[in-house]
């Protein structure tokens, strides 16, 4: 129970980071950290699937609301929700995720590692193709793709690795 | 009918998946720049509010620099004040002389002139030389008789007004940028209004909540300016492309047109939203092209979209009388 008002209380602080800090955060426009993802990707597997992505669909509404994007995020963290459970038994077994908290402590690094690299990358290539819909310029698309998830990537493994939550939730 | 059950309950995630990606999606298609709902935008209260906190933290940031283009700007305006205030006397001197010229020397032979059209009239002379004064009176004032006067009609014929505004949230990463000021409906904004910093444009007011306000930032791909060179007076459409935000593109310029590299563009006043000649960049060079029939030009903006901070939203008391017209010639 502590874990999950710990867990409540992360969150909001995160998505209150993301909109007035992180979201400003970019260089030129380029490389923008999703910290936000975190709260997602943090939910423990054995959770129902159809409640994770619910909980993507309205984190991605709440930070839309946010910065005037409407359907932006929405789209691209209910996807990324959903994506969460095929991609986690890529590389571990069911049993496994079951038991174990997904983070870096609980995962070990080179399976979280891969898992988290494989879900940013997902992430990342979703938003700016959504938001480039009718815009089209290849370059710079792959070039916001690239640093966004170089940056995403970063923030996310060294806020993992403060382990604010140390066991599963 | 098992079967299908079976399938819907094993299939139950995809279908919530599909269902709120295809919210998402109608969401994302429908939100257009100018027609926002304030409760799904940043107009509204909550996130305002929010937003509001964060600024009165961030809005010292920067302090330094924004006194100095304020200096910068001060002493420029402060220039062009003397030198139209000398234009002014210059002119206001050409005009009294002008005046004296036309009024004061004829008067002698205005009297009989009023005698000639009224030559069947026997009135006093008291009564005449009434009837004379009024006539000349009636004349002067057809040009303003002082400075005091000249002033007072400028006034009157302005018919904008400009509102002070703090930026609560500013993006410049997205297509599609959008900027939050503290202020709403109950400070006179409405939508449409055009937006301005000391040095340049910045956008046009499109949703407005009670205290709070969504402008569309020029650095939006869907927005579209009209503004001119400012030495020739040739009109294009400014637009950015949404790469660099110092950059946009004044696009439909006729091929004839000559320019060079530092000219200045200004608002050509043809939108309701911005007076003419607001500055909006200086030229920087030639932009590719896909249309032949048209010159494209880069153009370096003169506001620093990454650091706004105070802006003004201009007030236009015509505004809806134009848009009515404008609406109605449409159809």
């Amino acid at each position: 129970m502590v874990n999950v008002i710990k867990y409540i209380i992360i969150s909001i602080i995160i998505l209150l980071l993301q909109v007035l800090v992180l979201n400003n955060l970019n260089i030129k426009g380029y490389a923008i950290p999703f910290l936000y993802l975190w709260i997602i990707l943090r939910l423990p597997a054995s959770m129902s699937r159809i409640v994770t992505i619910s909980l993507g669909f309205f984190i991605g509404l709440i930070v839309d609301i946010f910065s005037n994007t409407l359907g932006m995020h929405a789209l691209a963290t209910t996807f990324f929700a959903f994506m969460k459970e095929p991609v986690t038994l890529l590389y571990i077994s069911r049993e496994d995720v079951k038991n174990n908290a997904i983070s870096l402590a609980g995962l070990g690094a080179s399976v979280y590692l891969k898992l988290l690299l494989t879900m940013v990358m997902i992430f990342c290539i979703s938003i700016y193709l959504i938001e480039a819909f009718t815009f089209v310029n290849v370059m710079h698309l792959l070039l916001k793709i690239g640093t966004s998830f170089l940056s995403t990537f970063v923030i996310i493994l060294a806020f993992d690795k403060l382990n604010l939550i140390h066991k599963n939730i | 009918m098992r079967k299908l059950l079976q399938f819907l309950i094993k299939r139950f995630p995809f279908l919530i998946f599909l269902l709120y990606a295809v919210i998402s999606v109608v969401l994302l298609v429908r939100s257009n720049p100018y027609h926002q709902s304030v409760y799904f935008s940043s107009s509204n209260t909550f996130v305002g509010s929010v937003y509001s906190l964060s600024s009165n933290i961030t809005g010292y940031f920067g302090l330094r620099e924004v006194n100095q283009s304020l200096l910068v700007r001060t002493g420029k305006l402060e220039q062009e004040l003397q030198t139209l205030r000398e234009q002014l006397k210059e002119s206001e001197y050409e005009l009294i002389q002008t005046k004296n010229t036309l009024f004061r020397d004829p008067k002698k032979s205005k009297p009989t002139q009023v005698k000639n059209a009224k030559p069947k009239q026997t009135t006093v002379v008291d009564n005449l030389a009434t009837n004379v004064t009024i006539v000349e009176g009636a004349m002067e004032n057809m040009i303003p008789d002082t400075l005091e006067e000249i002033r007072k009609i400028e006034i009157w014929e302005t018919k904008y007004e400009f509102l002070m505004a703090q930026v609560i949230n500013n993006k410049i990463s997205h297509y599609e940028n959008y900027i939050t000021l503290n202020r709403g409906e109950q400070d006179g904004i409405k939508p449409l209004m055009g937006v301005v910093d000391h040095n340049g444009i910045v956008g046009i007011v499109s949703v407005v909540g009670p205290k709070y306000s969504v402008v569309i930032s020029l650095l939006n791909t869907k927005l579209r300016l009209s503004a001119k060179l400012k030495n020739n007076e040739y009109f294009g459409s400014l637009v950015w492309k949404g790469d660099d935000y110092r950059f946009a593109v004044l696009e439909e310029l006729p091929l004839h047109v000559n320019f060079e590299v530092g000219d200045t563009v200004v608002t050509s006043g043809y939108s309701a939203a911005f007076p003419p000649g607001l500055i909006v960049g200086t030229v920087e060079g030639v932009a590719p092209n896909k249309n032949d029939n048209f010159h494209a030009l880069t153009i370096r903006l003169a506001t620093e979209f990454a650091r706004l901070n105070d802006v003004q939203v201009i007030i236009n008391n015509e505004q809806e009388e134009q848009h009515v017209i404008e609406e109605n010639a449409k159809k």
